[in-house]
């Protein structure tokens, strides 16, 4: 399965697909990680997470394949690790370098960064219900139309549908916020570099 | 539309470019003014973001699943694979350590025949695995046969399984050829590889298995297929099963990965754990032991009770709401109950049964105009009534007062404050004995009243005595109160209360709020009488009895679902695996993910199991209902009965307190009449005889007929004819002897009301034990009634469950009591007696005694000593007294007693019973407890934190509104705010507006509108509302953690100097 065609599964939307093939470079990964002093669940979720950059990083128009997509999602995979390693062990000397041109590792930074503010939001988003995740999910995410959202979801009419989604986000907001404001009470060290 | 769904809507379509380039000019502008809107955004482009990534995060979850399974066929990853092969060729297993020897049942794996694979090969050219040792089996094809290999594989063989090379079952002997590489060493040394095509595998062993009958080469039915356990030290469930392929180059390369079956592992349904999770470590703190299954059983199975009689359909239904346990909601008094003489419904006993519907406790029920003044302070009130004497009670009212506010108690006229007034209203029970009596006032100038009033600060306590006529006595006390400091005054608050005058502990009513919150709502949790009807022999070797199982129960625990259980029991036939997928169904968040990862176990079945999984099916349902039923009626036994025993306690208490009141009566009859004679004696006052007559007339009578003593008047009846009245024309003879009749009635009246003033006296004397010291007004003579204090204390008073204490004097006909005060028994003794003192104590069924002849009346400093004694002994030493009519006395008192101790015991007994419950409800039913709901939630109903009507307005709440600052900062805003209006000034208007605003959940003022209609100035009321409307931001109230809307009221007063 090329790389060229795997994006083409991206573009189009087939996303489900393409991640499927994309789990094919996944043992070096694990190896790499299992290797560095990771468990298992480590692996999976460092893959997972350098997916969603991946995923992201497609989405955004400036994006150029240099190299395969299996060297990228390798040293994606391997920057994370490495922070995380940083995070958990606290040394701020590991010992493997990444072998990233600059502009690169602070891409990644910044990518990394963007994701780990977002986890909270995802973590709100996962707190709602069912239904008002899969109600905000098809329109934020997928972009159907309400009329489209209202039939899918069984709602009485799009107005009714829309209502609910404000609902839910409003609910969202109100969570959020909380946790926000339970974060910076406690809110540890985070300083990347 | 509410405002704050329009701002979503419009930030929404600002965020996604839809708002037209003016609409989106207004909306920028907006934003860079206001902070508040730009962090609303920025949340919600965060979220949208978050919406984003929760998105591509479930379905890269899904990809790693459908990765590990293998399915797509081209990607095989990374996993560990099971490999079985045909019978020509070699078979992969995976595995662990070659040390463990017993093969883990659920291993099984169906050896498939294939014999398209193999390739003819060259002697002496390379095979891989060919060099391993060969373990030969000689079996006969016609029978079922198990072997076990050096390293522990198990093959069941069933009869028949091997073919010859035209298809047909072979007979007899044949030969069974197995090599084995279950070990790292093994396989590198035959040369066997680790990869599937470019993958790399993992391995856990590898096996051979040929068989043949002489030369010719057999292959194995491949309908059939035989079965092999590979022993594992832990089952990995993404092994697969990999077939063996022999390349040009001799080595093997493995293909054709199919998943295992992957069997339960049945064990002794006896030996799992069915409890909730939690449930014997909490049982075992409660000091109880855990140990005793029987034990451990009953209680958990006794909650089957709370399912009773309820519809059971509504389970677990996804539209289910979860309330949380009613709260009660801030600082209580006491709540209101009517005054009821009629002692058969028992305010004490509990007449209820455990079916009650919730009640809320601790409801605060102010009949008064302020109850909806969320921020107005209150005054909290508490009762009690202290036994200190027979029938003597001092009931106790203690008022605690927010900090910064006083409690006005005098009255200073009219324009004053209202002063703090407690009414006890008249009573057919009880008498009130004294005044009220108040402690702790201060006395001070107050600036609203502009003048000196007396109130209190913190605590007020008032106690008033009484004497309770009947037993049971409950005496109700109304009580109007206001509060106010320098600022200003809160409007008046009114409370009814009463009090029970009882001298027996109020067990029964404690236990009546222990039974309401037992049983309250309908607890949402799994009925323990569908985990009994499980825990048995029946369901042995069905899918509830396997290790596999187990391993569920805490989860399905905790859903709280029995819904989800039902599933299991009811489709026991089916793979686990897909029970798991049905339960994910039923559930949602975190709950459905738990289920869906036991899904992704893949887990089958029970091998050979759940033939009668349709019978047990029917026997499930009919057994939990049975229990539940059971379970119940037992409950309401155990509770009838209970009833019963109360009943039968209070009219043994009502018996002895009758009894008691009448010998109190006599004996102070008698004491009285001891007492008055001294008295007399003292005074040299005679006993009243028959009066003699001052003179006599002696008159000898010698004829029978009308005799009359008399003497001349020396008035003629002409004279008194035209006098009748006598006026002026008494004769100075008559007038002395009207004077001396006059005098003589004076004196007598005099001597009269002398001797009932004596005699009252001599009544409160001997009522109240004071001594008397009497001086005779007329005669000028003493006499005195002494009474003596005495106090004693019994040793390790405090370790028993009942002390009583006995005063007998010696010439009364029967005992007094002496109740403890200050950690001893205190009374006062009569001079004129003496006394022995007797001492019955229990602890347990324990009695203990003893007595103190020819008590001083002293405080004894040395505490007496009690010795156990047996019931019989008791008895034997009680009639030793002096006076047979004082044994009988004693003997029904003290019988009294142990019939008390024994009842105090049973009751312990069940309320340590209802205390184990409700320690172990949160236990048993982690949930709490929900109200059916029946009207259909049409979006979404789904969770705790779902839909309430965000609308709503509420009086009440948990957190209430705060202004910043506190009430010490509103009322420095308002009066520094609030101008008053030139007319009003004008027209020398004053007066109090009362105000009511909401507080949004932003803590903005909203809906400012006037509450009552004592307008007195139409400017003064604008200002209220002004002010009141431009007050800053509150900290807004909070219900169940979130920010509601409440409402507020407040008065604004406007007052001029």
């Amino acid at each position: 399965m090329h790389d060229q065609q795997i994006l083409e599964l991206l573009r189009s939307g087939k996303r489900d697909k393409a991640l499927l093939r994309l789990y094919k470079h996944f043992p070096q990964v694990e190896r790499l990680i299992c290797s560095k002093g990771g468990s298992k669940e480590d692996a999976r979720d460092i893959y997972q997470e350098a997916l969603i950059i991946f995923c992201r990083k497609v989405k955004s128009v400036e994006f150029e394949l240099t190299a395969g997509i299996g060297t990228y999602l390798y040293s994606v995979s391997r920057f994370l690790w490495k922070d995380e390693l940083q995070r958990r062990q606290k040394k701020t000397t590991v010992d493997f370098d990444l072998d990233l041109t600059p502009q690169d590792e602070q891409a990644l930074q910044e990518a990394l960064e963007r994701e780990n503010n977002l986890k909270m939001a995802e973590q709100v988003i996962a707190g709602l219900g069912q239904r008002c995740r899969d109600l905000l999910q098809l329109f934020y995410f997928q972009s159907l139309s309400m009329k489209v959202i209202a039939d899918k979801l069984q709602f009485s009419s799009e107005k009714i549908a829309r209502n609910q989604k404000y609902k839910c986000m409003e609910r969202a907001k109100a969570k959020l916020l909380a946790l926000k404001k339970q974060a910076t009470i406690q809110s540890p060290d985070l300083s990347l570099k | 539309m509410r405002n704050e769904l329009k701002i979503i809507e419009l930030t929404e379509k600002y965020l996604t470019g839809q708002l037209s380039a003016s609409d989106r000019a207004a909306f920028e502008k907006k934003l860079a003014e206001s902070p508040q809107l730009q962090q609303d955004v920025a949340l919600q482009k965060e979220l949208m973001a978050g919406i984003e990534r929760a998105a591509l995060s479930e379905s890269i979850q899904r990809a790693h699943r459908k990765y590990k399974m293998g399915k797509s066929g081209l990607s095989w990853g990374v996993g560990t694979f099971l490999v079985i092969v045909a019978a020509a060729g070699l078979i992969w297993f995976a595995g662990h350590s070659p040390q463990q020897t017993r093969p883990l049942p659920g291993h099984e794996a169906i050896i498939l025949s294939d014999s398209t694979d193999t390739i003819a090969l060259d002697h002496g050219r390379f095979e891989a695995g060919m060099n391993l040792p060969s373990q030969p089996f000689p079996i006969y094809n016609d029978r079922d046969t198990v072997i076990e290999t050096k390293a522990g594989i198990v093959f069941a063989i069933p009869a028949g399984s091997f073919l010859d090379a035209n298809g047909k079952k072979v007979k007899g002997a044949i030969q069974l050829d197995i090599r084995e590489a279950m070990d790292a060493a093994a396989i590198i040394q035959s040369g066997l590889s680790t990869t599937s095509g470019d993958q790399l595998l993992e391995t856990g062993g590898m096996f051979y298995i040929n068989a043949s009958q002489g030369d010719q080469p057999l292959q194995i039915d491949s309908t059939k297929g035989i079965y092999a356990e590979v022993p594992a030290e832990k089952r990995d469930p993404d092994m697969m099963l990999f077939e063996g392929k022999r390349l040009a180059d001799g080595s093997l390369d493995w293909v054709k990965p199919t998943p295992l079956e992957q069997y339960l592992t049945p064990v002794d349904i006896h030996s799992i754990d069915y409890y909730p999770p939690n449930y014997l470590d909490s049982l075992a703190a409660t000091g109880n032991d855990a140990t005793n299954k029987r034990f451990t059983d009953s209680v958990y199975y006794s909650f089957a009770a709370d399912f009773g009689d309820r519809p059971t359909k509504n389970e677990a239904s996804k539209t289910e709401t979860l309330l949380s346990e009613t709260v009660s909601a801030g600082q209580v008094a006491i709540a209101e109950v009517k005054t009821d003489l009629d002692r058969r419904t028992d305010a004490t006993v509990v007449s209820t049964p455990p079916s009650k519907p919730d009640r809320i406790r601790g409801d605060v029920s102010w009949n008064s105009i302020t109850d909806t003044v969320a921020p107005a302070p209150r005054v909290s009130w508490e009762t009690s009534a202290i036994l200190i004497a027979d029938n003597l009670y001092e009931v106790v009212l203690t008022a605690t007062i927010p900090p910064g506010w006083r409690l006005y108690s005098g009255s200073v006229g009219e324009a004053g404050p209202t002063p703090v007034r407690i009414s006890v209203a008249p009573s057919l029970c009880a008498a009130m004995i004294g005044k009220l009596n108040r402690a702790g006032e201060k006395n001070k100038f107050d600036k609203n009243f502009e003048r000196e009033v007396s109130y209190f600060v913190d605590k007020a306590v008032f106690k008033q005595q009484v004497r309770a006529r009947t037993d049971n006595c409950r005496i109700s006390i109304s009580i109007t109160s206001m509060l106010g400091n320098d600022m200003m005054a809160y409007p008046i608050q009114n409370l009814n209360t009463s009090v029970l005058l009882n001298n027996a502990e109020p067990l029964v009513e404690s236990l009546d709020e222990l039974l309401d919150s037992a049983s309250g709502a309908y607890p949402k949790g799994i009925n323990p009488a569908k985990i009994k009807a499980i825990w048995n022999d029946k369901f042995q070797n069905t899918l509830l009895a396997t290790r596999e199982f187990e391993e569920r129960i805490p989860a399905i625990h905790r859903t709280c679902s029995g819904a989800v259980l039902d599933l299991y029991v009811r489709h026991s036939e089916k793979r686990l695996d897909e029970i798991d997928a049905l339960a994910a169904t039923l559930l949602t968040g975190e709950e459905r993910a738990t289920f869906e990862a036991f899904a992704d176990q893949q887990y089958g079945r029970v091998k050979d199991g759940n033939r009668f999984a349709s019978m047990l099916r029917g026997y499930y349902q009919r057994k939990t209902t049975a229990y539940t039923k059971a379970t119940r009626k037992t409950h309401e036994r155990l509770w009838k009965e209970h009833q019963r025993n109360n009943r039968n306690a209070q009219s043994e208490k009502a018996k002895n307190t009758r009894e008691n009141k009448q010998r109190a009566s006599r004996t102070y009859t008698e004491e009285f009449k001891m007492n008055l004679a001294k008295v007399n004696e003292e005074l040299g006052i005679e006993k009243t005889r028959p009066a003699a007559p001052p003179a006599v007339y002696p008159v000898r009578i010698s004829r029978i007929g009308w005799k009359n003593v008399d003497k001349y008047t020396g008035m003629a009846l002409a004279d008194i004819m035209r006098d009748p009245v006598g006026n002026g024309i008494v004769s100075a003879e008559n007038q002395r002897i009207n004077d001396s009749i006059d005098a003589r009635r004076q004196r007598s009246a005099e001597a009269a009301s002398v001797k009932r003033a004596r005699k009252t006296d001599v009544q409160d004397a001997t009522r109240e034990r004071k001594t008397l010291d009497y001086t005779h007004p007329m005669t000028g003579k003493q006499a005195t009634i002494a009474y003596k204090e005495v106090a004693i204390p019994i040793a390790d008073g405090d370790d028993y469950d009942q002390v009583r204490v006995y005063l007998l004097p010696d010439r009364l006909s029967s005992f007094q009591r002496l109740y403890e005060r200050d950690g001893a028994f205190q009374g006062s003794l009569n001079e004129l007696l003496s006394y022995q003192l007797v001492c019955v104590a229990y602890k347990g069924n324990q009695a203990y005694y003893n007595a103190v002849n020819n008590l001083t009346a002293a405080v004894h400093n040395s505490p007496l000593a009690l010795e156990p004694v047996s019931k019989h002994d008791l008895d034997v030493q009680l009639r030793q007294l002096r006076s047979p009519y004082r044994v009988k006395s004693m003997l029904a008192e003290v019988h009294y007693q142990r019939f008390e101790q024994a009842e105090s015991v049973r009751q312990n007994r069940m309320r340590k019973r209802l205390n184990l419950r409700n320690e172990l409800r949160p236990v048993v039913f982690p949930c709490g407890t929900y109200t059916i709901v029946t009207e259909d939630d049409e979006e979404f109903a789904e969770s705790a934190s779902v839909d309430e009507d965000l609308n709503k307005i509420f009086k009440i709440v948990e957190e209430m509104p705060e202004f910043p600052g506190g009430m010490t900062a509103m009322q420095a805003y308002m009066s520094n705010n609030t101008k008053y209006p030139q007319s009003a000034i004008d027209a020398r208007a004053s007066g109090t507006i009362y105000v009511q605003f909401i507080i949004e959940p932003t803590g903005e003022v909203t809906n400012v509108e006037l509450t009552r209609a004592n307008r007195f100035n139409h400017d003064c009321d604008n200002e209220a509302i002004r002010v009141i409307q431009n007050m800053p931001n509150w900290i807004p109230g909070e219900q169940d953690g979130k920010p509601v809307r409440v409402q507020m009221n407040t008065p604004v007063k406007f007052t001029l100097n």
